[in-house]
């Protein structure tokens, strides 16, 4: 060698993170499996749930066919079920058939005859407490009052029940199951994802390698946190697609609540993405990998509101279900879904998330390991 | 400075144990250097001081008259690094690979030129994973020039190739020398080391047992009054197995 070459001149590290990520991101989107936990899933989710919400079930009120065919409440009651709205729907069935089904709990009730009066029948249900036997015999009375008062003539009644609306949207289950699928997917992406990814990376010296050039850690993390982020927002989007198109999907304000969704989805993945990181540093290997993830992964996926509202649980439960990372995540998408809160209205959520971010890219800093 | 790295009195503990226990050598810029030894001798321990991937316990490493304590960041830009079975990013081709560590040294690269150099042409838009063991090696290599050192470390770069790929891979790395890079490299095979090397150290326990080319350091053992027990053979079976098989390279 005649000459030295000049020494390479220190890369900003900045242009490095933004060079990495973008083959972080070209290697991520070639890796099929990678979308297997991430979006397969919530979309699996999304379809079989809007399916499922889009009929309403309603309550099952059993008729014997051998019942007095001159009694007008049956006439009534076959009537009043043949509404769309109804919340009610016949089964016709012999009656030890009927009462089979009703003990186990198939039906809600049976409309028999007697006892005395032609004009009369008998409601039997089983005997514990249920909200569908309790909307059987709430209906029913409603219905045979109308009757009697009726055949007495009275045309006004003493007391009566007006009825008035102010307009309002029908909620349908697909509202609060895409958000809290959005969360899921942020979520899996974020552990599932990077964590795998990192230990993998360890395992085959492809980090020390790294490392061994001009790049920093924090870099390689800032870079891979981008490409990440940049594919969560697409599966997020490609998910509200799928629940727009497919389910009517409320979206309140039109493009701007997408958009804040979108947002909302990046900040999430952002705070979920330190216990990724954290996780594959804390488990041995690759084996002991999924036990890590799902110990952090599945009281969340339980408690933070993604298949059932945070409302239906125990109290002191709500108190943890309220307040894990994921939950602010899905309660600040609903607010902005649904009641169409703007980003700076759900500022108490922001602050749980990035709370929760900061403990989690501490505690990875501090355990991060090349090898 | 005629020397491109010295090392002196240089100690790895951990724990009470001493990996590398009082080591010093130079090596000569421009040459061809072999660390030898039984595993666990210390020189995959000694290597990665070197190339500032692991603190020494004591000692001095100069690098290019650099000290890795000081100036790990500067060293790093001028070294190139071949870490022992370490792979690559995964779901990338060769082009990206090459293109992704000119990323991480902030330097541009050509990767077309580079692959071309090292015969992987044809091999451009192949992930790493579908190579055969010998052109990953020879991949490995190519890498280890992407930011244009001035010196390179090969950790057991012939480790499990077959003779036509080690034979091909000691004309790659004799072909790096020639552009004036400085080659340190380590091996179990003592006639790698022999063919290659212009000046080796053979490492035991931690420490240096001894240093010099390999024709001084035979001719030291025989002047001892060695004398090997059989009759050197005009051939070995070496020579017959590459008479038989050729000494093409091998693609699978």
């Amino acid at each position: 060698m005649t000459a030295s070459p000049p020494p390479p001149v220190a890369a900003s590290q900045v242009q490095v993170g933004f060079g990495l990520a973008k083959y972080i991101l070209r290697a991520t989107f070639r890796n099929k499996a990678g979308y297997f936990f991430s979006f397969i899933f919530p979309l699996v989710f999304v379809l079989v749930f809007g399916m499922l919400g889009n009929g309403r079930t309603r309550v099952r009120l059993g008729v014997p066919t051998d019942h007095n065919r001159t009694n007008p409440v049956y006439a009534q009651v076959e009537n009043a079920t043949q509404a769309a709205d109804s919340p009610l729907e016949l089964v016709s069935d012999s009656r030890p058939a009927l009462e089979d089904q009703l003990r186990r709990g198939k039906i809600a009730g049976i409309l028999a005859d007697g006892p005395g009066s032609p004009a009369t029948v008998t409601l039997v249900t089983a005997d514990r407490p249920s909200r569908d036997r309790e909307l059987v015999e709430s209906y029913l009375q409603g219905l045979v009052a109308s009757m009697s008062l009726r055949a007495a003539g009275v045309t006004q009644p003493a007391f009566q029940l007006a009825r008035s609306a102010v307009p309002g949207r029908a909620h349908r289950h697909i509202d609060f199951i895409l958000p809290g699928q959005i969360g899921f997917s942020m979520l899996s992406l974020a552990t599932f994802g990077i964590a795998y990814n990192l230990a993998t990376l360890r395992r085959t010296l492809v980090l020390k390698r790294m490392f061994a050039t001009a790049v920093r850690p924090l870099t390689f993390v800032v870079a891979q946190g981008l490409s990440r982020s940049l594919q969560a927002v697409i599966q997020a989007a490609v998910l509200i697609l799928v629940g727009v198109v497919a389910f009517q999907f409320t979206l309140v304000n039109g493009w701007v609540t997408l958009l804040q969704m979108l947002g909302l989805s990046f900040l999430g993945i952002l705070s979920f993405i330190g216990f990724g990181i954290l996780m594959s540093n804390v488990a041995e290997d690759e084996h002991t990998l999924p036990v890590v993830l799902n110990l952090f992964n599945l009281p969340q996926v339980l408690l933070a509101g993604v298949f059932f509202s945070i409302d239906d649980l125990p109290a002191w439960i709500q108190v943890i279900g309220n307040n894990l990372p994921l939950s602010y995540l899905n309660n600040s998408l609903r607010k902005v879904a649904l009641d169409g809160a703007g980003l700076l209205e759900v500022w108490p959520y922001l602050l749980g998330m990035f709370a929760w971010a900061a403990v989690a890219y501490v505690l990875a800093a501090r355990t991060f390991k090349v090898e | 400075m005629k020397d491109i790295i010295e090392v002196r009195d240089l100690v790895k503990k951990y724990g009470d144990a001493a990996a590398v226990d009082g080591v010093s050598f130079q090596v000569e810029r421009g040459s061809i250097f072999g660390l030898l030894g039984p595993n666990g001798a210390g020189k995959t321990t000694t290597l990665e001081i070197i190339e500032t991937l692991k603190p020494a316990t004591s000692g001095t490493v100069l690098v290019d008259g650099l000290d890795v304590r000081k100036d790990a960041a500067a060293i790093r830009g001028r070294i190139g690094i071949q870490l022992e079975s370490a792979g690559f990013y995964p779901y990338l081709n060769l082009t990206e690979l090459l293109e992704m560590f000119g990323v991480m040294y902030g330097v541009p690269v050509r990767p077309s030129e580079l692959l071309a150099k090292f015969g992987l042409e044809e091999k451009a838009a192949s992930p790493y994973a579908k190579l055969s063991l010998g052109l990953k090696q020879r991949f490995s290599l190519a890498t280890t020039l992407v930011n244009d050192p001035r010196l390179v470390f090969l950790d057991e770069p012939t480790r499990g190739l077959d003779p036509q790929a080690r034979i091909n891979l000691w004309e790659v790395i004799r072909d790096i020398r020639e552009r004036g890079v400085t080659v340190v490299f380590t091996t179990h095979y003592m006639d790698e080391a022999e063919q290659l090397c212009d000046t080796l150290v053979i490492m035991d326990h931690g420490r240096v047992l001894a240093e010099g080319t390999p024709s001084g350091l035979i001719r030291n053992l025989v002047d001892r009054g060695f004398e090997r027990p059989v009759e050197v053979r005009p051939a070995t079976l070496e020579d017959v197995f590459l008479d038989l098989t050729g000494r093409a390279l091998r693609d699978s």
